[in-house]
């Protein structure tokens, strides 16, 4: 039986192979945990955290410096909740019937996890990588976040 | 031309009846435009607000030298013929639609004067290099530039680098001493050209042989007129430009352009059309990136289509808009987050090439490239197919091999997006009109809410009037309001290379396209332009008002002023200390009394109130009596910073708000 390390390994593969990741590489921690890291849309790297026993995925520190209960943070948790929403189009909808995603900040770092029932292990890779990308592209794009990107991600001021 | 009869009497009104009663020629009796040629006296100009002082100053004035020379007819060199004479009867066959420049490299610019091809002078040799920039950008045809031997040459560098970026068809031409004096620093202005466009440039030659001149000239056109465009720098030493040539024999490899270059492009292998039509069969929301290619090959009627015979949604991205109406049921350039939806992305004639992250398609999108290089095709963004052709052929190809298909979710959420955008414009809109009223001051939602009303929902027609879209904070705001209703109909100012500093300069050049109906502006020909920039970028060419008044070219420049470069807030946070300085200007300066002392109109705004009747003052000039405008808009440094959300929004591409790529 393939292991859930081995489907989101196999899973995150592929975006690595079509050349949206670069740098991918995964590590196993021990049978409960695995981290797999990769560049992708800022200079820095993503860090997605596996527990295996608990069929989680986690988008580890994905926001840095975000205050707790700041209006970011606040923002932040909402757009989550949206993404689960009618409005959205059905095809970048997250299912809330088959994942459960939760925000936490922990010393003013945001972190997401997506949890997943265990058949829907490569389902929920594609959705933690879609939701990196609509964190980036859209919430920090469409929100007031410009200098916060120039602070935080070294976006050029231009 | 379709335009607006308001405001009864305005400044420039005033001030010719006062010119009149003085029995001076007037700006109204100046004919404009091309037209101006027919004038045989003086036009005088003066400020409605000078004071008793100023009224003892000589009137500005356009001295009857302009219009008669203008009015002089070409004079087509023959045999004998100089170097120059030879260089620029070859410019005139090969179709270079305008030239820009300064004075110096005389032998060559009275030549193109003489050949008829519609030239310029102006105040600086870098705002003239992005005027002939600008004019490609919205004509689709080769512009020149050219400058002095040293310094005017040195002036035009960053400006080639602009075109460069921006994939421009350029002529660079340079006087540049004589090969005899080489490396001695005999006299003055001695510069090794070549070397400082490296990098800035398709193909450069410094030309050293006088009888290969109409050789080397078809080399430039071939690189200008295939493939890829970019700038061509050609230095012209003085033995090149002065020789004389009794008859055709003396010239080498002297033939017609039939024989020394090629109309042919290169077609799709049908193979990969084949595999083309299979994703796009298979994919259920496929996007175009219409992009500078398609423009450059005049391929829009094919784009339209293609887009239409199977539902394919178009968004644009390129140093000019277009070529793709923004009113279409499948343009995505304002339902920006359409782009985030589709699954397949057809990138054609993108130049400029993205990294991954910078274009917001998905991960999971699949991406099909159409380029005419394929050196370039798979750099940056992987591909899953590649395919090497003209614009124009591979969209001839498609169409021909694409089943007719209607995806109506899929138009159904491109409607969505756009009015997704539209909410929010209008949200920010009202945002500004807040902050406007409680900081007195116009906030740039504001300016470009009134600017987009004035423009598409008025009494003008909505694709008449084309725009320079330039600035760098004002942009963020206005591109959001501003539509693409036809080929060529905004120049996007800062594209890839970021440069604000050219915007007045680019106004120049489309002004000029617009003046002379060239190519796609041709059904407007005549009609006021708009020109968007900030105080940081007005300032670089700002001069060329006087360009602007001296050729009537008719133009509407709004300035944001907000005392401060864009980036200030990088001098007023992150630890910044004794910094903060050098982010400032003197607040509340009066941009608008330099158009006016430099022999135009100016008009300050400091309140939402006052935007639209300062719009309307100003194009009535521009259209009765061809005098541009420049408008003042008072803002504030603090609308960049959080205390003002959005901010500063944030870059998206592609489409409506690009300018990355």
């Amino acid at each position: 039986m393939v292991t859930i390390h081995e489907v989101v390994r196999s899973e995150l593969q592929t975006y690595a192979d079509r050349g949206i990741f670069q740098n991918f590489s995964s590590s196993d921690l021990g049978g409960k945990f695995s981290e797999f890291k990769f560049h992708w849309l800022t200079e820095k790297p993503f860090l997605l955290r596996l527990n295996v026993a608990k069929h989680e995925l986690e988008l580890k520190s994905v926001l840095p410096a975000v205050p707790f209960r700041s209006d970011m943070d606040k923002a932040f948790r909402n757009f989550l909740v949206e993404r689960c929403s009618e409005r959205v189009p059905d095809h970048r909808k997250i299912d809330a019937k088959r994942f459960s995603i939760k925000a936490k900040n922990t010393n003013s770092k945001l972190s997401v996890s997506i949890g997943f029932l265990r058949d829907d292990a490569h389902l929920a890779v594609k959705a933690s990588v879609n939701l990196l990308h609509e964190i980036f592209n859209n919430f920090l794009v469409e929100g007031p976040y410009q200098n916060y990107m120039v602070e935080v991600f070294n976006l050029p001021e231009e | 031309m379709n335009s607006k009869t308001r405001n009864p009497q305005t400044k420039a009104d005033q001030v010719c009846e006062k010119s009149s009663e003085d029995k001076i020629v007037t700006r109204r009796n100046f004919i404009k435009g091309t037209a101006l040629a027919g004038a045989g006296a003086a036009a005088i100009l003066k400020n409605e607000s000078s004071n008793a002082q100023e009224t003892k100053s000589p009137d500005i004035k356009i001295p009857e030298e302009i219009p008669r020379t203008l009015s002089e007819a070409a004079k087509p060199a023959n045999f004998p013929m100089t170097g120059a004479e030879v260089f620029a009867k070859f410019m005139k066959d090969e179709g270079v639609a305008g030239f820009f420049c300064c004075p110096g490299n005389y032998n060559m610019i009275n030549a193109i004067a003489a050949e008829g091809i519609p030239s310029y002078g102006g105040r600086c040799e870098g705002n003239m290099t992005s005027a002939a920039d600008g004019f490609s950008r919205v004509t689709g045809e080769i512009a020149a530039t050219s400058g002095t031997e040293g310094p005017g040459f040195t002036n035009m560098i960053m400006n080639i680098g602009a075109a460069n970026s921006s994939r421009t068809p350029l002529l660079v031409i340079a006087s540049n001493k004589t090969i005899g004096e080489d490396d001695t620093e005999h006299g003055i202005q001695t510069a090794y050209q070549q070397a400082q466009t490296e990098g800035l440039k398709k193909w450069g030659k410094r030309l050293i042989t006088p009888n290969r001149i109409y050789e080397y000239a078809a080399y430039a056109f071939r690189q200008l007129k295939t493939g890829v465009p970019k700038p061509v720098h050609l230095d012209f030493p003085g033995e090149i430009s002065r020789a004389r040539f009794e008859e055709p024999g003396e010239l080498q490899y002297y033939y017609d352009k039939t024989r020394y270059r090629t109309e042919s492009k290169a077609h799709p292998n049908p193979a990969d059309i084949t595999l083309a039509v299979d994703m796009i069969q298979r994919a259920d929301r496929p996007m175009i990136v219409a992009s500078t290619g398609v423009f450059y090959d005049k391929a829009w009627d094919a784009l339209l289509r293609v887009a239409e015979k199977n539902d394919i949604a178009v968004t644009e991205s390129a140093p000019m808009r277009g070529h793709f109406s923004d009113s279409h049921a499948l343009s995505a350039s304002t339902g920006l987050d359409a782009v985030r939806s589709a699954d397949l992305v057809i990138l054609i004639g993108q130049y400029c090439m993205p990294s991954i992250g910078e274009f917001a398609f998905g991960p999971d999108a699949k991406w099909i490239r159409i380029d005419p290089d394929a050196t370039d095709i798979g750099r940056n963004v992987p591909i899953d197919l590649g395919i090497v052709s003209s614009e124009k052929a591979a969209l001839e190809a498609l169409e021909d091999a694409l089943p007719s298909r209607d995806r109506p979710d899929w138009r159904n959420e491109l409607a969505a997006a756009r009015k997704a955008f539209d909410d929010q414009s209008q949200e920010y809109y009202s945002l500004g009109l807040k902050y406007s009223a409680d900081t007195d001051s116009i906030h740039p939602a504001v300016i470009g809410k009134h600017l987009h009303d004035f423009l598409y929902e008025g009494d003008i027609a909505p694709d008449q009037t084309t725009v320079v879209s330039g600035g760098y904070g004002i942009g963020r705001y206005t591109r959001r309001y501003l539509r693409a209703h036809r080929p060529g109909q905004i120049c996007n100012g800062a594209y890839q290379y970021g440069a604000i500093g050219p915007d007045v300069g680019y106004t120049v050049g489309v002004g000029a396209a617009v003046q002379n109906g060239v190519g796609p502006q041709a059904p407007y020909k005549g009609a006021p332009i708009v020109g968007i920039t900030g105080d940081a970028g007005a300032a670089y060419s700002i001069m060329e008002f006087e360009t602007l008044g001296k050729y009537r070219i008719p133009a509407i420049m709004i300035v944001y002023n907000n005392n401060a470069w864009g980036v200030w807030t990088s001098g007023a946070s992150r630890g910044a200390v004794r910094a903060q300085h050098m982010y400032l200007f003197q607040e509340n300066l009066r941009y608008e009394k330099i158009a006016e002392a430099l022999g135009c109109n100016g008009e300050y705004v400091t309140s939402p109130d006052q935007m639209t009747p300062a719009l309307e003052r100003a194009y009535k000039i521009a259209s009765d009596e061809g005098i541009s405008t420049l408008i003042n808009c008072q803002g504030k440094k603090e609308f960049w910073t959080n205390q003002y959300p959005p901010s500063m929004p944030r870059h998206f591409a592609p489409g409506a708000l690009a300018y990355y790529k």
